[in-house]
């Protein structure tokens, strides 16, 4: 059997500007900042993850809910839970490009930890895209709790059993089966209804759930809510055996009579469908990257075993297999890192509204005292935060910045899956731990193509997006206008 | 044999393989012994493990156009199971038959076949002291009785030998993905004593070309498989309010899966094999093991999430295809020996 503990030697990793070209017409501190993410990340993976990814595998297929909690651990002392935290809530302010660079990098040792963090990500990007409203709450807690060193885990639940596709399209909603119902009580909601293969599900201390309240009209009263995985009535049901990424357990949510108070709705009720059409635009370039990083990881462990058979490097078959990984992994790389910046620069003029940086300006124990803190999730605070998004960005930006990662998702995947087939082939069935670890890393692959939305899904959203120009009514409605400072 | 006799033998296999190997899928996968032993002896009580036999030999006394259909109906229960009765047949088929007649009822059998390419190779030797060296992969080793080496150079000999043999060392395979039920394992020969024997199929590459044929019987069932049960999934699962059969997308993977079988047809593998053509062959196991992996990565991709999840076994399909695509060589290390067929033809 192969051995688990931690590597002492970190291989090297392409410099930005050679990984990718563009860089070099970008904005230096930007590169540099982008170039410290990767380099952190590398070395985790490296060390850490690498070495314990089939022994992860291996005790997560004899029990789906074996988790390392040690490597997690390891993860907050590498920030990587507050990554996409705003700075202002004492995270480190990344956005969709940090998330990418960083995922690309932990999946090239092991997708299924990788999806731990990109899940809690997942879980966090509702509040990420409602304003400064959560700031100061959980988000802060997060960030706090990790530089104890005491991971607080965020998973996003949406999937159902009867409606998987159905969820993530609003035409499909409106057909759909959809059975999970929030009803309006005193003071907040109760929630019922079951969610299924949702990542972190088993691990999380705090989820975000999307529930109709009306279920006769899904996409209309679609609305987010933040749970306390601790509260009454939830439970975690089902952990599903699963063909690979089984480091990050998907589990079945059950909400029975779940309270959730009024201030943990997540934006506005009946919000959650534009809203998650901003989340998935945010969140398929991530998982492009993640597909990326799967493909690139066979490729590095391909290619160096195959430095070890030079019979094998030394004939053409090879050398035009290696030159075609290379190339697809280069492109879903630009296709992911399009994406990502196309989606920064759709949601930055929001986050540089001078409202918001006003915010950001007013310390963090000042906004955190309870009247302050209750004027920032009022019903008027979370109606600005609408009008500053509605204000400083489109419809048509966002549904284009949507398509462009739906492109850059289902391209990645379909990568993934050749690349790690590809590498599995040419190494054959006697190449020791790397065959296992590509074995491993295919069956990894497979899940790019299926969630996020189905590949096909996806590509049916670049025709909408880009094909046929569409515009997505892909932000909350306002009634409120601001003036000044449009982009 | 008459077409009847033909459809009423690959009907009992059928019927065996829906009764006691479809249902014990997920246990033959999870390596659970008793669901293999139970399963193999099954298949023994239909003499599927002497099917090229002569009837002295208790055998059926069938071609291996027969056994290649019924490893393909075996292959939709369990690809394991279906590549341990290929093996044990091809190995019984290369013994001489007091070697054949020692093997106990109930045994099992394994076979090797030499490495394509030379930067591959076993590194056997056959000193005066017995054969050493090691051999890396053997599908089924773990639990079989004996083993037999085929050689397809010309006038060389197959040798043979029982697991219980003093120098031979069975390490097993770790993480093993595919063909699960068949537990692989690395053969160390240290001055082991083998018996040689000339080949007794067909030509001298014939058994090569018999387990390359089989294998790509295997993947055409698995591929079967897959597709029936996505086929079955589109008519019972509603997405956007309508069977996801309804939707050009899901119509337009299954229209492609269906492609892909059609592509690899039964016919293609019998004319090979009838024609004694290597290279025939080679390009059916590469076909074929292409096609399973194709359709089965595209049922898992009908199923959707559920597709992923081990409960609903299509992912294990997906998992078995890949293996016959780099068993009994990954296919992109044929194309040498591909071409050199043609070649000798010219």
């Amino acid at each position: 059997m192969f051995e688990r503990g931690v590597s002492a030697t970190v291989p090297p990793v392409r410099s930005l500007e050679e990984a990718f070209p563009r860089f070099r017409a970008r904005d230096p501190s930007t590169v540099r900042v982008l170039g410290d993410v990767r380099e952190r990340a590398h070395a985790f993976a490296q060390q850490h993850v690498r070495p314990l990814a089939l022994d992860i595998d291996q005790r997560a297929a004899a029990d789906p809910r074996y988790v390392d909690w040690d490597l997690v651990k390891a993860g907050c002392e590498h920030g990587l839970l507050s990554l996409a935290i705003p700075s202002a809530a004492g995270g480190q302010g990344g956005l969709v490009q940090e998330m990418c660079v960083t995922l690309e990098e932990l999946c090239a040792a092991c997708p299924g930890v990788g999806n731990i963090f990109g899940a809690h990500g997942l879980g966090m990007l509702p509040l990420l895209v409602t304003g400064v409203t959560h700031w100061d709450g959980l988000l802060h807690d997060i960030a706090v709790a990790e530089r104890q060193g005491r991971p607080v885990l965020m998973a996003c639940a949406v999937t159902e059993p009867d409606a998987g596709t159905d969820v993530e399209e609003v035409d499909l909603m409106r057909r759909g089966k959809i059975t999970s119902r929030a009803v309006l009580v005193a003071g907040g909601w109760r929630l019922n209804g079951t969610k299924r293969f949702i990542s972190n599900g088993s691990l999380a201390d705090w989820v975000t759930v999307c529930m109709p309240s009306d279920p006769k009209r899904p996409a209309e009263t679609w609305t987010c809510f933040l749970v306390d995985a601790h509260s009454e009535g939830f439970s975690v049901g089902r952990v599903e055996h699963k063909m690979g990424q089984r480091a990050c357990p998907a589990a079945e949510l059950i909400f029975d009579d779940v309270f959730v108070p009024d201030e943990r709705v997540v934006g506005r009720p009946g919000d959650g469908m534009p809203s998650t059409l901003l989340v998935l635009a945010a969140s398929r370039p991530a998982v492009a990257a993640i597909a990326t990083g799967i493909a690139r990881g066979a490729y590095d462990r391909v290619l160096g075993w195959l430095e070890q058979e030079p019979t094998l490097i030394g004939r053409q078959q090879v050398q035009l297999a290696l030159a075609r990984m290379e190339e697809e992994i280069h492109l879903a790389r630009q296709g992911y890192l399009d994406a990502a910046t196309e989606v920064d620069a759709t949601i930055s003029p929001a986050l540089h509204h001078p409202l918001v940086r006003a915010m950001r300006m007013v310390p963090s124990s000042t906004r955190r005292r309870p009247l302050v803190r209750r004027w920032i999730t009022s019903p008027w605070a979370r109606q600005t935060t609408v009008a500053v998004l509605r204000h400083t960005v489109t419809d048509r930006a966002v549904t284009r910045s949507l398509a462009l990662s739906s492109l850059a998702k289902a391209h990645a995947a379909d990568v993934a899956v050749s690349v790690t087939g590809l590498a599995l082939e040419l190494v054959g069935l006697d190449a020791g731990e790397i065959r296992a670890e590509l074995e491993k890393l295919w069956r990894d692959a497979k899940l790019t193509q299926i969630y996020e939305g189905t590949n096909q899904l996806n590509r049916l959203t670049v025709y909408r997006g880009l094909s046929r120009q569409e515009t997505m009514v892909a932000l909350p409605p306002s009634r409120l206008r601001l003036v000044g400072g449009r982009q | 044999m008459t077409t009847d006799l033909h459809d009423e033998l690959l009907g009992v296999v059928r019927d065996l393989t829906q009764r006691e190997v479809a249902p014990r899928s997920a246990d033959l996968d999870a390596g659970d012994r008793d669901a293999f032993a139970h399963c193999w002896t099954a298949a023994c009580a239909i003499g599927l493990d002497r099917v090229l036999l002569a009837e002295e030999f208790g055998g059926a006394g069938l071609g291996p156009a027969d056994l290649l259909a019924m490893i393909e109906e075996m292959a939709a229960g369990d690809a394991g199971l279906a590549v341990a009765v290929l093996l044990h047949n091809v190995a019984l088929a290369a013994l001489p038959a007091e070697a054949v007649a020692a093997v106990a009822d109930g045994e099992r059998w394994s076979v090797t076949l030499p490495p394509l390419a030379p930067s591959l190779a076993f590194g056997i030797s056959k000193g005066s002291a017995g054969v050493s060296g090691r051999i890396p992969f053997v599908p089924g080793a773990l639990g079989a009785g004996g083993f037999a080496i085929l050689d397809p150079a010309p006038g060389s000999a197959a040798l043979f030998f029982h697991s219980t043999a003093p120098g031979l060392t069975i390490q097993p395979y770790p993480f093993q993905m595919g063909w699960r039920s068949s537990p692989a394992a690395g053969l160390v020969l240290d001055e082991v004593t083998a018996t040689p024997v000339p080949h007794s199929v067909g030509s001298d590459s014939g058994a090569t070309r018999l387990v390359r044929l089989g294998v790509s019987a295997v993947a055409r069932g698995i591929a079967g498989r897959a597709w029936e049960l996505a086929f079955e999934y589109a008519h019972s699962r509603h997405q956007g309010g309508v069977f996801i059969i309804e939707h050009g997308a899901v119509r337009s993977l299954l229209a492609g899966m269906a492609v892909q079988l059609q592509g690899v047809g039964p016919a293609a593998i019998s004319r090979a094999w009838l024609d004694g053509d290597d290279g025939g062959a080679i390009a059916a196991k590469v076909l074929a093991s292409d096609a399973a992996v194709g359709v089965t990565t595209d049922a898992v991709q009908v199923f959707g999430g559920a597709g992923y999840m081990c409960e609903t076994g299509v992912e294990k399909l997906m998992r078995d295809a890949m293996y016959c695509r780099l068993y009994p060589e990954p296919n992109w290390l044929v194309s040498d020996q591909l071409v050199a067929s043609f070649e000798r033809r010219h």
